[in-house]
């Protein structure tokens, strides 16, 4: 984090569902969850499900009660309403007031964050552009499809331009299409400086918009990094050659390392590092000249699938 | 809470009231009356129905007294009465029946589906994630209902109110205290409402339960108006005996007075709102709440002689002749039986000197004897009038004493019926024991169980508790 001012600030936070009388027994969402978030962020929380990553985020918003710990929103104690007043939060499965038009719900959403009437006539036309919903705005939530009750919600949830969005699976129930747009939301988000966290399972969509992921499980941080931290070399090389024949470069390779793969204009293997050296060596005695190589890492998806099976154990 | 936010919750309540099926129907239903009273016009002598369908109200009232063997004088003195009777009549089964029965119920029912449907998965993280807190949110839900109501009853209330005045010329500003009455009524049910609804998270639960509380809340503060009416009933009837309570009538009492000083008293709402519109009234002319009289208004031109008694020489009004020669009187007098005997014993007696019969008449809807003759009193002629009955265990009679030529006939006769039409009498005590003794000590100045003020205050804390109560709850729910 270093010096980037904290917006999220999680330490040693713990939820116990259904206690005793005494605290004892009971579900334990979360053990001991430790996270910051930094200005400007988008900020990624994957885990699979009932990893506690939803009452994670209830416990920022006050929607649920913490067992123990500590958790700030912008150096606010997170019960507090004043420290809500800069966030903007997607629900997963939200449902919003039937009897309400999309135009109504961001005109109440936006009242209850403090904007007044002049403000959110200009800002609800902008952002129902936004999340291309201008032409069904004026009709009754309760005819809305889930794609567009989703969309709706991403833009209350940005009525009040929020120093901090909060979206549980935001891409839930949009289509391809949708996504994109979605990621685009995200990324205009970014460049504002708007702090985002996402909460998803579709780790594509987090590998492609986040700056920073956690990774929980079973209440747990067990790993928490960039992108890149979080998706190590999987020990496998791609050789960028001049062109050569497929059959002299699996015997000059093949005996060092496994799994050769012909690739276009090369090959990839799977090779340790002493071997990454013999390797180049044997391909330069051969006159093969190297043009580029590239140490192949997981994404993380396998990252991921790693990770959990790895704790699972 | 700024003020775009309060404008947000405003809004939200009025939009979720105005989507409201149950508030759409009740809406509807409501027009039917407010309708009806600009389309029916009750006139000084009859009823008009689009200002071209006319009943005269003698019709009706023959009709009405055909088997009944009512006298010509009897009839006149119920159609002096029967616009304001029928007026009154109609307002009280609309708001007292219709709207703080039937309307009360529905509206319960209709709107108890605000908190928990705020409380659902998926609605309760939108919306209690924004910057307010739980009992803001809470209580706009408890407004939102009130506001409901609000409007209904100002629709109702209001629309009656103009409708009369319009068509028939007939208002009464205190009818508009039902609004206050209709609201504080339902504050008190939806209270129990909206915290029954945040403990069970359940639309059906919320009413049912508070459908169930209704009866049976009003079944135990009627208990405890019966039980104190027994008491003072008897305690006239066996002073002299001593016998001391049984211990399950002790334990059933005990109960029943610490449940009505605890529980909200959800029927005294029409009560104040008769007592609010009895203060905007003119004062009655005489009452004695004890014996459950009241006089409306003096006979037209007399004036009351103030020092006389009710109960004893009885109260006298007096009229000095225009020429400046005698005076004309009436009297009303209250004795009790054991001073005066039977009241077929007074009847036989007068009967047995006038040498004539009494004919039927009534006041305040009771059966009276009344003998009409005319005295030589040293060379004048007087006439002479007097109405004998019976109310409990006491004697009243109205005398009526004047120059037999004294005004006009006809002025003369309106008057004395309007007079007669004034007499109400509230204390028979078969109507005590259906709750009257409890309607006649209620007041703002009455005894502290009786009182409207630690009603209201009573009531008052048992709602701000039953919603701290919600309250607490909902602030320890977890989402």
């Amino acid at each position: 984090m270093g010096s980037q001012e904290s917006i999220v600030s999680v330490r040693d936070v713990t939820k116990v569902y259904g206690g005793g009388l005494f605290g004892k027994g009971g579900f334990r969402a979360l053990d001991g969850v430790s996270l910051e978030v930094g200005r400007g962020q988008v900020f990624g929380l994957l885990g699979p499900n009932g990893a506690g990553k939803t009452t994670l985020v209830k416990i920022l918003l006050g929607l649920a009660h913490r067992s123990g710990g500590d958790a700030q929103l912008f150096g606010q104690p997170v019960g507090d309403p004043r420290a809500r007043t800069r966030v903007g939060y997607l629900p997963e499965g939200h449902r919003f007031p039937g009897y309400l038009t999309g135009v109504q719900v961001l005109e109440l959403f936006g009242q209850m964050c403090g904007r007044d009437r002049g403000y959110l006539r200009h800002r609800i036309p902008q952002l129902l552009e936004q999340v291309g919903m201008r032409d069904a705005a004026h009709r009754k939530i309760r005819e809305y499809s889930k794609g567009m009750t989703q969309r709706i919600g991403l833009a209350q949830a940005m009525v009040h331009e929020p120093e901090l969005v909060l979206l549980d699976e935001p891409t839930d129930g949009v289509d391809p299409v949708g996504r994109a747009a979605v990621r685009q939301i995200v990324q205009g988000l970014k460049d504002r400086g708007t702090t985002v966290f996402i909460n998803s399972h579709l780790l594509q969509e987090v590998e492609l918009v986040c700056d920073r992921v956690v990774i929980m499980s079973h209440g747990k941080v067990l790993r928490e990094g960039s992108i890149a931290e979080l998706t190590p070399r999987s020990g496998r090389y791609r050789f960028e050659v001049a062109p050569a024949e497929e059959l002299a470069l699996a015997k000059l390779v093949g005996e060092l390392g496994a799994n050769f793969e012909p690739a276009p204009g090369g090959f990839e293997v799977q090779l340790s590092d002493a071997e990454l050296d013999k390797c180049v060596d044997r391909l330069r005695a051969g006159g093969i000249s190297i043009r580029a190589i590239t140490a192949r890492r997981m994404n993380l998806e396998q990252a991921f699938i790693q990770l959990v099976n790895k704790e699972a154990r | 809470m700024n003020r775009p936010t309060l404008r947000g919750l405003f809004q939200d309540a009025l939009y979720q009231v105005l989507d409201n099926l149950g508030f759409r129907i009740l809406f509807f239903l409501f027009l039917v009356p407010v309708l009806l009273s600009f389309v029916v016009s009750f006139r000084d002598t009859s009823i008009a129905i689009l200002w071209y369908w006319e009943w005269d109200y003698a019709e009706f009232v023959r009709s009405a007294t055909a088997s009944s063997g009512l006298d010509a004088a009897a009839r006149a003195d119920m159609l002096a009465n029967v616009r304001e009777s029928l007026l009154q009549t109609l307002v009280d089964i609309v708001i007292e029946w219709g709207a703080d029965r039937f309307g009360l119920v529905f509206g319960i029912a209709a709107i108890s589906f605000f908190v928990p449907q705020m409380l659902e998965k998926g609605a309760a993280d939108v919306i209690f994630s924004k910057p307010l807190s739980r009992s803001s949110l809470f209580l706009s839900r408890y407004i939102g209902g009130l506001l409901f109501v609000g409007i209904l009853s100002a629709f109702l209330v209001g629309g009656i109110t103009l409708g009369l005045a319009v068509s028939s010329g007939w208002f009464d500003s205190g009818l508009l205290w039902s609004v206050l009455a209709l609201m504080y009524g339902f504050a008190i049910f939806h209270a129990i409402s909206c915290t029954i609804g945040v403990f069970t998270r359940n639309t059906i639960g919320a009413i049912l339960l508070t459908l169930v509380f209704m009866p049976i809340n009003c079944g135990l503060h009627t208990g405890w108006e019966k039980l104190v009416t027994l008491e003072e009933v008897g305690a006239g009837r066996d002073a002299k005996t001593d016998e001391p309570d049984s211990a399950a009538f002790t334990f059933l009492k005990s109960g029943l007075t610490t449940y009505h000083i605890l529980a909200p008293k959800t029927g005294d709402a029409m009560r104040m709102a008769r007592t609010w519109r009895r203060s905007l009234e003119s004062q009655p002319e005489f009452q004695d709440t004890e014996l459950g009289f009241v006089v409306a208004q003096a006979p037209r031109d007399f004036r009351r002689e103030w020092r006389s008694s009710f109960t004893r020489e009885g109260l006298q009004w007096l009229a000095a002749h225009p020429d400046g020669a005698g005076e004309a009187s009436w009297t009303l007098r209250c004795q009790s039986l054991d001073d005066t005997g039977p009241r077929s014993a007074l009847v036989k007696k007068l009967r047995k000197e006038l040498g004539a019969d009494p004919v039927r008449s009534d006041i305040s809807g009771r059966y009276a004897d009344r003998f009409e003759w005319v005295e030589d009193r040293g060379g004048e002629k007087r006439l002479r009038r007097r109405w004998i009955l019976q109310v409990g265990d006491r004697i009243v009679t109205l005398d009526y004493d004047a120059e037999s030529g004294w005004g006009r006939a006809n002025e003369r006769e309106t008057a004395a019926t309007a007079f007669v039409a004034g007499i109400s009498i509230q204390s028979e005590e078969l109507r005590q024991l259906g709750g009257v003794s409890y309607d006649r000590k209620f007041g703002w100045g009455g005894p502290w169980q009786f009182n409207a003020w630690f009603s209201l205050g009573t009531t008052l804390a048992f709602v701000a508790a039953v919603l701290a109560l919600g309250l607490l709850k909902l602030r320890r729910i977890d989402f």
